[in-house]
C-alpha cells in the first residue's frame, strides 16, 4: 500500500525535505558550469530560492494542501534568485494555482497541479530553452501523469517521474550543445532532481537534515570590525516570522497595517511584512528591534526572528544579499529611481557616483533574490524605478521583483553584464521625464559595448578551439574563449586584441580584487601603444572573479 | 553721421586677420597665473596657445579677470576723439562682469564726450559666437545702416547664434564655475562627452552626452547643420583648444561634408575661454535657428 491523498502537512515536510536534499548538494550542482570559469552558482540559488518556501512551509495538522502551497509558492517567489531559482518558483506558483481550494490531493490532483507547474514555469520565460530544467520538468511531468493508473499511489507517481527525470537530466547535452562542449549535464535540471528526489524520501518517510542553512549567517561570518567605538550607523536588519495567536488578536481580521504604520513611527525603513494564512512574515531596518519584538508579541509568537547588525561587515562566503543605499532615509518621493545590481566596493561606489539610488549586492556567485529587489525599490521611493540587473543570470529575479511590485512602476533595462550596466549609467539623462526616451538611451549605450571578461579555469576542457588547463588565464566575450594564456595579463591583451573594435573609441578596465596596479598598468600601456585612438580608463572595481572586466565601447 | 566702431574683448576669439578686414578693435582682459596677470592677446603676444594649453596640461590652475575699467577707458576716449560712436559687444554677462564695468566707463566717457554714444551690449554668446556677430555688426557698419539699426539688429539676431560645443572632460568648466550641467553630468563619464551650448541667457549648458571623441565631433556638427537649415549665411567658425592636427582636419571636413560650406574659419581657442573650456574642447558656431533652450 501507498499512499492515497496529498495532505497539506506531508506537502509541506515533502517542500523541507527537497530544501534539504538541494542542500546537501548544492556543491555538485554549482560544479556543473558549462563555462569552466569560478562563477557557478546554480546549486546556491536555487536552494536559497526554495528555502524561501520551506522556511514558511510549516507543518501543520490539517492544513489544507492548498495553503501550505501559497504559503510555499509565496516565500519562492521572493526568494527566486537566479534564472533557474526563478523557473522553479514559478513551478511552485504553478503547483499552487493548480491546487486551488484543494483540501487534500489524490494522486492526479498532484499530477495536474505539476503540469499546471510546468506550464507556469514555461510561460515565465520569454524563448524557453530545450535542454534545461524546464525540459527536465515536462517530460518527467508527462511521462508520470501518463502512467497513472486507478491504483496508482503517490510513490508510483514519484518513483516514475523520478527515473524519467534523470533520463530527461542525461538527454539535455543533446538537447543543448554548449552542455555537450563542456560535458556537464544541465546544472537546474539536476538542481531540480535533488528537490524532486528529496520530496519523494519525504513522503517515504524518510528526513534528509541538513546542518548548512544558506540563510542564515554564521557567528565566524563576522569579522569583527564592530568594537566599542564603532558608530553605529546602519541600525539592524530585523527579520521574523511570527505566528499570529488567537488569544491575542483576530486571526482572520487580522491585517499588517498597523505594524507597518508602527514600524514606520520609530522610524523603521524599507519595511517588508505580508500576512500569509496565519502568520506574519517581517522584514524592517531599524535601531531598535526591541520596540519591533514588543510590538510582534501584541498579537503572536515568534517562530522565527533574526537580527543582524548592519554596521558590520561579513566575510565574502556567507554574506547576506541586501541592498544598501546612499541614504539612510529616503522619504521625498521621487519621479524616477534607478537600482542597479553590484557587487564589489569599488564597483558599488561607482555605480552610486552615477547616479543609483540604490545599490543590490550582487557578486558573479551571489545572487540577489527578487525580496532584494524589493527591498531596494522600497528604499529608493520613486513613481518608475529603472533596475540594471548587470548580469543575465539576475534579469529574470529582477523581472519577477518588478512584478511582484505594486508601488512603483518597475522597468528592467536587460544589462547582462557589469561592463553594460556601466556603459548604461554613463547614458543617463533623465531631463526628458519620458521613460522610453530615458531607457532607449540605456539600451542603445549596451548595444555599443563589447565586453571582455577575464578569469581562470577550473578545470581542463577543450572550448572553443582551446585546449584549456585548470588555472590558466581565460579571456572571453560573449560566452566565447578569445584566449587562453597562463599569464594574466598576456591573456587579458590578447583579449583585447581579439575583440572587434570597428567604431569602438573606449575602453574602460575594471580591474577586480585580485588585479594589481602594476598589471593594469600594463595593460594600460598594452592598450595605448596597440590602440591608440582608443581612449582607456581605469576604475578600481574589486569584484571577485573577474581579474578584469573590459567594456569596450 | 559719425562714424561707428564695433569693439570686442579677448572672448571673442577674433584673428587680427579677421579684426583688421572689418576693422575692429578689441578690449584685453587678463589671464592670472601664479598671481602673475598677463593680458589676454589675441595674437598670443604674451605665450603661445600651446604654451598656455600645456600649462592646463600639467594641472597649472589659470585663471582670468575681466576687462580692467583702465582698459576700457583708454579705448573708450582714444576712440571718441577719434570722433567714432562705439558699439562694444562683450562677453556674455553670466560669465563674466565686463559689460558692467563698461557701462560704467561708458557713462563716464560719455559726460566728457556728449557728442559720443557708447553702448555696450550683451550678446549672448562667447566666443567666436561673440566674435561672429561682432563681425555682422561690423558688416552692416560698413552698409551704412545707422548705430540704432545696428542695436536692433543685434538685439534681434543675436540668440541665431548657435554655439555647439565638446570637451574631453566637463572638469575644467565645473572648476571655473563656467557650465550649468544637471545630474546627468555627475560621476566618472569615462569616456562620454558632454555637448555644450550657449543658452537664452549666455550661459554655457551641458544639453546632451554621447559616448566617444568621434561620435561627439559628428554630434556638434550635425546638430550645427540643423540649426543651419534654411540659414543664408554659410560661414562656420571652429574654435580649437590645442587639439590635434587630425581631429581639427576631421571636424572642417565634416563640415565641409554635412554642411555644405566652403566658408569655414579655424583657429584656436582664445586664452580666456581656452583657460575655463581647457585643452581638447572644440566648438562650431555659425547664425541658424534662434536658440529656445534656457538651462
Amino acid at each position: 500500500m501507498g499512499t492515497q491523498n496529498l495532505t497539506g502537512e506531508m506537502f509541506a515536510q515533502m517542500v523541507q525535505n527537497g530544501a534539504a536534499n538541494l542542500r546537501n548538494n548544492a556543491q555538485t550542482v554549482n560544479d556543473l558550469n558549462v563555462f569552466p570559469i569560478p562563477d557557478g552558482d546554480t546549486g546556491d540559488n536555487m536552494c536559497r530560492t526554495i528555502e524561501g518556501g520551506a522556511s514558511v512551509a510549516t507543518v501543520e495538522e490539517n492544513a489544507p494542501v492548498s495553503e501550505v502551497c501559497s504559503k510555499v509558492a509565496e516565500g519562492m517567489l521572493l526568494s527566486a534568485r537566479g534564472n533557474s531559482g526563478v523557473i522553479l518558483s514559478q513551478f511552485f506558483e504553478g503547483i499552487n494555482l493548480g491546487m486551488k481550494d484543494v483540501q487534500t490531493a489524490d494522486v492526479k490532483a498532484v499530477a495536474e497541479a505539476f503540469r499546471a507547474g510546468v506550464k507556469q514555469a514555461y510561460s515565465s520565460v520569454i524563448t524557453p530553452t530545450e535542454g534545461t530544467i524546464l525540459t527536465v520538468m515536462r517530460e518527467a511531468t508527462d511521462v508520470a501523469a501518463e502512467k497513472i493508473t486507478d491504483n496508482s499511489t503517490l510513490e508510483d507517481f514519484f518513483k516514475t517521474y523520478i527515473k524519467e527525470m534523470y533520463l530527461s537530466l542525461d538527454r539535455t547535452p543533446e538537447l543543448l550543445p554548449v552542455l555537450k562542449e563542456a560535458g556537464v549535464i544541465d546544472s537546474g535540471g539536476a538542481g531540480f532532481s535533488f528537490i524532486i528526489e528529496g520530496m519523494y524520501k519525504a513522503l517515504k518517510g524518510e528526513e534528509i537534515t541538513s546542518d548548512k542553512m544558506m540563510t542564515t549567517v554564521s557567528a565566524e561570518a563576522v569579522t569583527g570590525n564592530f568594537d566599542v567605538d564603532t558608530e553605529m550607523e546602519f541600525g539592524y536588519c530585523t527579520e521574523a516570522l511570527v505566528q499570529l495567536r488567537s488569544e491575542k488578536t483576530d486571526v482572520e481580521s487580522f491585517t499588517v497595517d498597523a505594524l507597518i504604520e508602527y514600524l514606520e513611527s520609530i522610524g523603521g525603513d524599507s519595511i517588508v511584512a505580508f500576512k500569509t494564512g496565519t502568520k506574519v512574515k517581517l522584514h524592517v531596518h531599524t535601531f531598535t528591534p526591541d520596540k519591533v519584538l514588543a510590538y510582534c508579541l501584541t498579537f503572536g509568537e515568534f517562530i522565527t526572528v533574526k537580527i543582524e547588525n548592519m554596521s558590520i561587515q561579513h566575510s565574502e562566503t556567507t554574506v547576506e544579499n541586501r541592498f544598501e543605499r546612499k541614504e539612510v532615509v529616503n522619504n521625498e518621493r521621487k519621479k524616477f529611481g534607478v537600482v542597479a545590481v553590484a557587487g564589489g566596493e569599488g564597483l558599488k561606489e561607482m555605480f552610486t557616483s552615477l547616479g543609483a539610488d540604490a545599490i543590490v549586492d550582487g557578486q558573479q556567485t551571489m545572487n540577489p533574490s527578487s525580496e532584494d529587489f524589493i527591498n531596494a525599490f522600497d528604499a529608493v521611493n520613486a513613481d518608475t524605478i529603472i533596475v540594471l540587473p548587470n548580469n543575465s543570470n539576475i534579469v529574470m529575479a529582477a523581472k519577477q521583483a518588478g512584478e511582484l511590485y505594486k508601488d512603483s512602476d518597475v522597468v528592467v533595462v536587460e544589462s547582462t553584464t557589469i561592463a553594460e550596466g556601466y556603459a548604461a549609467l554613463t547614458m543617463l539623462d533623465l531631463s526628458s521625464e519620458d521613460i522610453e526616451v530615458i531607457t532607449d538611451d540605456l539600451k542603445m549605450a549596451i548595444e555599443g559595448v563589447t565586453t571582455g571578461l577575464v578569469t581562470y579555469a577550473v578545470r581542463d576542457t577543450n572550448q572553443d578551439g582551446f585546449e584549456i588547463k585548470k588555472d590558466n588565464w581565460l579571456g572571453f566575450s560573449k560566452k566565447t574563449i578569445l584566449s587562453v594564456e597562463e599569464n594574466k595579463v598576456q591573456c587579458a591583451c590578447k583579449l583585447l586584441d581579439s575583440i572587434d573594435k570597428t567604431g569602438k573609441e573606449v575602453i574602460i578596465a575594471i580591474a577586480g580584487k585580485d588585479a594589481t596596479a602594476e598589471e593594469l598598468n600594463a595593460v594600460h600601456e598594452y592598450a595605448s601603444k596597440n590602440f591608440p585612438l582608443v581612449e582607456f580608463y581605469e576604475v578600481d572595481g574589486g569584484q571577485d572573479i573577474y581579474s578584469f572586466i573590459f567594456a569596450v565601447e | 553721421m559719425r562714424p561707428i566702431k564695433i569693439v570686442t574683448d579677448s572672448c571673442s576669439d577674433l584673428p587680427k586677420a579677421l579684426r583688421d578686414k572689418y576693422s575692429i578693435e578689441y578690449v584685453k582682459m587678463n589671464t592670472v597665473h601664479n598671481e602673475k596677470e598677463t593680458p589676454a592677446s589675441l595674437d598670443w603676444e604674451y605665450y603661445s596657445a600651446k604654451e598656455l594649453y600645456d600649462l592646463i596640461r600639467n594641472g597649472e590652475r589659470v585663471t582670468t579677470t575681466q576687462v580692467p575699467a583702465q582698459e576700457f577707458s583708454q579705448m573708450f576716449t582714444k576712440l571718441a576723439e577719434e570722433g567714432y560712436d562705439v558699439i562694444y559687444l562683450s562677453c556674455p554677462g553670466v560669465l563674466s562682469g565686463s559689460v558692467n564695468t563698461g557701462l560704467m566707463v561708458a557713462k563716464d566717457i560719455m559726460e566728457k564726450y556728449p557728442e559720443a554714444r557708447i553702448a555696450c551690449v550683451d550678446p549672448l554668446a562667447p566666443c567666436m559666437g561673440e566674435g561672429m556677430i561682432a563681425i555682422k555688426a561690423a558688416e552692416l557698419v560698413a552698409e551704412g545702416k545707422t548705430f540704432d539699426e545696428v542695436l536692433a539688429y543685434i538685439d534681434e539676431n543675436k540668440l541665431r547664434m548657435n554655439q555647439f560645443c565638446t570637451v574631453n572632460t566637463l572638469d575644467y568648466l565645473k572648476r571655473a564655475g563656467r557650465v550649468k550641467a544637471s545630474s546627468a553630468f555627475f560621476g566618472n563619464l569615462f569616456g562620454v562627452k558632454p555637448i555644450i551650448i550657449s543658452d537664452i541667457n549666455g550661459q554655457n549648458t551641458a544639453i546632451k552626452k554621447v559616448k566617444g571623441r568621434l561620435t561627439s565631433i559628428d554630434e556638434i556638427v550635425n546638430l550645427l547643420a540643423e540649426a543651419m537649415q534654411g540659414e543664408e549665411d554659410r560661414r562656420v567658425f571652429v574654435g580649437h583648444a590645442d587639439c590635434t592636427q587630425e581631429e581639427v582636419d576631421y571636424v572642417v571636413n565634416k563640415v565641409k561634408e554635412v554642411i555644405g560650406t566652403d566658408e569655414i574659419v579655424v583657429d584656436f581657442i582664445g586664452p580666456i575661454i581656452g583657460a575655463s573650456v581647457g585643452p581638447g574642447a572644440l566648438v562650431v558656431y555659425g547664425w541658424g535657428k534662434k536658440v529656445e533652450l534656457e538651462g
